[in-house]
């Protein structure tokens, strides 16, 4: 089958002829059907300036979560530092009162001693 | 552009309901023969096509010209043919479920086939297409839209327009020509 015949069948086919009271009234039936659900055309109530507010409270609203997000790791890793120190800080302790520890021949009493 | 619908559009848009009467005068019959060929069914036909003028006079306001009328009509039908495709197939598919579950089908008692001439074969060719091509076929086909035209309606590029009519016209060719040596 060619397209030309195909398109010549597609064409020829007719639509059901409605009575001319049908195309008469048919208006009528929409006009009565919008006054029982009345919704007047839509007026612009859309309204750009709100739409660029709320895009513009979005974008702050990403930007200040993605700084808070960019500043979690600082905040973390300041307070890993600290906790670095105060551990190289008990080891060096450790390390001086071992070192006392095994000069002083009473050294349990001396490691007792500097308990606080 | 020039549209010669922009007068009683505006009056329709100033919540004149003549003016509005009037544009569905001037294009109920357009709009009734795609809402019938989009569904084969002249009850769903008329039902469509008076939620399409329903649809329109609510939106008359989003309205701004852009298009011509017609054109703007036209896409608010196929967008109502579309929708009530897929709750058509479904509640197809949940009466077949249905049928299957209650009435388990027996053997079939000989072919439904009759001797349909060929337009009722094209008209189920049509409508066995899938809804996106049969639309393609029927704004190019039918109502002469160019496939720009048809494009701004169905809201799609020029190429995917052309892709639907060419897969609907071998579809079409193929079942009719199988149909025909069946017969």
């Amino acid at each position: 089958m060619k397209d030309f015949d195909l398109e010549s069948k597609v064409k020829a086919l007719r639509v059901p002829e409605r009575e001319e009271d049908y195309w008469q009234t048919f208006p009528d039936r929409v006009m009565k059907e919008l006054r029982r659900a009345p919704e007047r055309p839509a007026r612009r109530v859309f309204m750009p300036g709100l739409m660029w507010c709320a895009r513009l409270a979005l974008a702050c609203a990403m930007l200040g979560f993605c700084l808070w997000q960019s500043r979690m790791p600082a905040t973390l890793s300041h307070a890993l530092r600290k906790d670095e120190q105060e551990l190289r800080q008990s080891v060096e302790r450790i390390h001086d009162n071992l070192g006392r520890l095994m000069q002083d021949e009473h050294g349990l009493d001396k490691l007792v001693e500097d308990q606080p | 552009m020039c549209d010669p619908d922009e007068a009683l559009v505006l009056q329709s848009q100033s919540g004149d309901p003549a003016a509005f009467a009037e544009l569905i005068q001037k294009h109920q019959r357009m709009i009734h023969s795609l809402t019938y060929r989009m569904t084969g069914s002249l009850a769903d036909a008329e039902d469509l096509a008076q939620e399409t003028f329903i649809n329109a006079y609510r939106q008359l306001g989003s309205y701004r010209g852009a298009a011509k009328f017609s054109t703007w009509l036209y896409r608010i039908a196929i967008n109502a043919c579309l929708t009530w495709r897929r709750r058509e197939t479904l509640r197809r598919q949940m009466a077949a479920k249905w049928a299957e579950t209650n009435h388990p089908p027996q053997a079939a008692g000989g072919s439904q086939e009759s001797s349909h001439g060929w337009s009722e074969r094209m008209q189920e060719a049509l409508l066995k297409l899938p809804a996106k091509q049969r639309a393609a076929v029927m704004l190019t086909l039918y109502d002469g839209l160019n496939h720009a035209e048809a494009a701004e309606v169905l809201s799609c590029s020029e190429t995917t327009i052309s892709w639907r009519v060419f897969a609907a016209r071998r579809k079409l060719k193929r079942w009719l020509t199988a149909g025909g040596e069946r017969e």
